[in-house]
């Protein structure tokens, strides 16, 4: 009875201590697994929508998706995931101390001020002839997305 | 009455005069070790504490509090860029002591945090003298980026003696380069 009880204290699915739950008072344990905050994946639809936005606002702007397209399909992921969360597409390279506000004011939302002002992309999605990194590309399938963004 | 340490490795027995609470460690824990406070019910002793539990194992009444092991303690390593979150941070430039601290802020879908990333690699291989880490500015960690401040992503933090000395927005390593250099002549 002893080495059972023992046993049973000293084992539980999380692999830490158990507390008898059938005593009066007793204490229960808390957990003692850090739950880490998760890596957060777009709908595929919102990342079709931003996909389809990028190629058309790149047309019309006269700018060039990067020539390494993983950066392209990073940043269209980033867009589709504020979408999802915020219902607009904040630009994912900021960091905002309040991201519905944000988006509600729409100064950040792609594509955003500097973009329709100055052609200034620092997220490097839409990049003007003359930049360094700008690619021949207005076009990117879903298909390199989704191969791009796969080890993420 | 003093506190006797049993065979086993880590048991520490209290005896009820002192804390009360007793720690097991069936194996050795590498992070760092929270006792949890363990307080009997006022008034009690260690043995009406645990009558009053209901165990039915007395043998129990050595040990019957919870031992909490965190295992988040960071030691910064030299050569490679380390994750840090926002409790772990401030420990990691504690342990640097006097050496310079890079810290890469980045976000999770930033195209060219993504770019940058294996070149901050490559300076941490460089700099060997240069403590790199790298925090994901998500919502976890929102805290500590407001702490520190951050609006561009990416945005390099340099810290010298547990402060920040400077700071880079934007992937631009050549600019990166440059501010650690200077932070290194300063010093």
């Amino acid at each position: 009875m002893a080495a059972a009880a023992t046993a049973g204290l000293q084992t539980n699915y999380m692999g830490g201590l158990l507390y008898n739950f059938n005593v009066r008072n007793a204490i229960p344990p808390k957990r003692l697994i850090t739950v880490r905050a998760n890596k957060v994946e777009p709908s595929d639809k919102s990342v079709e929508i931003m996909r389809k936005f990028s190629e058309i606002y790149a047309r019309r702007s006269g700018t060039y998706f990067c020539v390494d397209k993983g950066v392209t399909s990073v940043v269209i992921k980033g867009l589709a995931e504020h979408k999802d969360t915020l219902g607009a597409p904040l630009c994912p390279c900021r960091h905002y101390d309040d991201k519905a506000a944000e988006a509600q004011q729409g100064f950040w939302n792609c594509p955003c001020v500097p973009m329709r002002e100055r052609k200034e992309c620092h997220c490097m999605l839409f990049l003007t002839p003359e930049n360094d990194f700008s690619g021949k590309d207005q076009e990117i399938s879903a298909e390199e997305i989704k191969a791009l963004t796969s080890n993420l | 009455m003093a506190a006797v340490s049993s065979p086993q490795i880590g048991t520490i027995q209290l005896t009820r005069s002192s804390a009360c609470c007793s720690l097991n460690i069936d194996q050795p824990i590498t992070g760092s070790v929270q006792l949890k406070k363990c307080k009997g019910w006022p008034g009690q002793s260690l043995k009406q504490h645990n009558s009053s539990l209901g165990f039915r194992n007395q043998a129990r009444r050595q040990s019957g509090f919870l031992a909490r092991a965190s295992l988040e303690t960071v030691a910064p390593t030299i050569g490679k860029v380390t994750e840090v979150g926002k409790d772990t941070f401030w420990p990691a430039v504690n342990a640097a002591g006097d050496k310079i601290v890079v810290l890469d802020m980045y976000t999770q879908w930033c195209g060219p945090c993504k770019i940058i990333a294996p070149k901050v690699e490559q300076l941490s291989e460089k700099y060997s003298d240069v403590v790199f880490m790298k925090l994901d500015c998500n919502i976890e960690n929102k805290p500590l980026a407001k702490e520190l401040g951050v609006r561009v992503v990416p945005t390099f933090k340099i810290l010298k003696g547990k402060k920040v000395v400077k700071e880079v927005t934007g992937a631009k390593l050549d600019d990166l380069v440059q501010a650690i250099e200077t932070v290194k002549a300063s010093s």
